[in-house]
């Protein structure tokens, strides 16, 4: 096998189910690739919240409270089990140092580190740092932090956010995500053919991968 | 409009929507 497969994901940085899904889907690309096959990997923007505010007042527990409509007992329960979770995928999420942000400005990181060639590498950062190391992604001066750490020119990616250069960007990947059907994430297409929603398990990627790999154009 | 896609996997996997997560009640790796 020596197709390339190329899968878009629609994904937020505020996302527990994209971390996992990130990892369970990076298994399976490991797996597709040992068997001769390859992957082209590009993320698109989805805000699941874009009316949080960039400095939200208040614990996770509290915003999902609000949001669900449940006690925050019950909200730090589920957060309590969200990190249990993200354990059998090796991370480690911190949800006492989170920072509930508006994550619109990491999305525009995200497009100008593609730009650069470098927006797997920005995904990834923007992710620990968010959920693992309770960094603030909404901030200017800290998304430009981040992303001189995976070698993005922080002059330039402070001039970009404080100028939105990369918002229609964003805006046009959450056009396309309406365009496909998607109302959540993570949400993987395959070669503009196929869909599939969720942090599914890595089998269920490699089928996919492999069904991908051998559709008829 | 892009073309429909055809739609793989378990439809039930768990994502986020509207700014909210399907987390699991119950425990996972009980004994």
């Amino acid at each position: 096998m020596t197709a390339t497969v190329k899968v878009d994901i629609w994904s937020d940085v505020a996302c527990p189910w994209c971390f996992i899904g990130k990892r369970r889907f990076e298994t399976a690309a490991d797996e597709f690739r040992a068997a001769g096959g390859e992957v082209e990997v590009e993320y698109h923007s989805f805000e699941l919240s874009p009316d949080t505010p960039v400095d939200y007042e208040g614990s996770h527990s509290e915003f999902l409270s609000k949001h669900k409509g449940i006690p925050t007992e019950h909200a730090s329960q589920m957060l309590a089990q969200m990190t249990e979770l993200g354990k059998t995928v090796g991370i480690a999420y911190d949800y006492d140092a989170l920072h509930t942000t508006n994550t619109v400005r990491a999305h525009q990181v995200l497009h100008l580190a593609k730009s650069h060639g470098k927006q797997l590498e920005m995904k990834e950062r923007l992710l620990a740092a968010y959920f693992e190391e309770g960094r603030h992604v909404g901030q200017i001066d800290e998304l430009a932090d981040l992303a001189a750490e995976v070698g993005l020119d922080r002059v330039e990616v402070l001039e970009a956010l404080k100028t939105d250069r990369f918002l229609d960007d964003v805006m046009a990947d959450k056009a396309q995500a309406t365009s496909y059907g998607i109302d959540g994430v993570p949400f993987f297409v395959l070669d503009g053919k196929f869909g599939i929603s969720g942090a599914q398990e890595p089998a269920t990627f490699v089928d996919a991968l492999q069904q991908a790999a051998t559709a008829v154009a | 409009m892009s073309r429909p896609l055809e739609i793989l996997g378990d439809d039930t996997a768990p994502a986020c929507e509207d700014g909210v997560c399907e987390i699991p009640a119950a425990p996972v790796n009980q004994d």
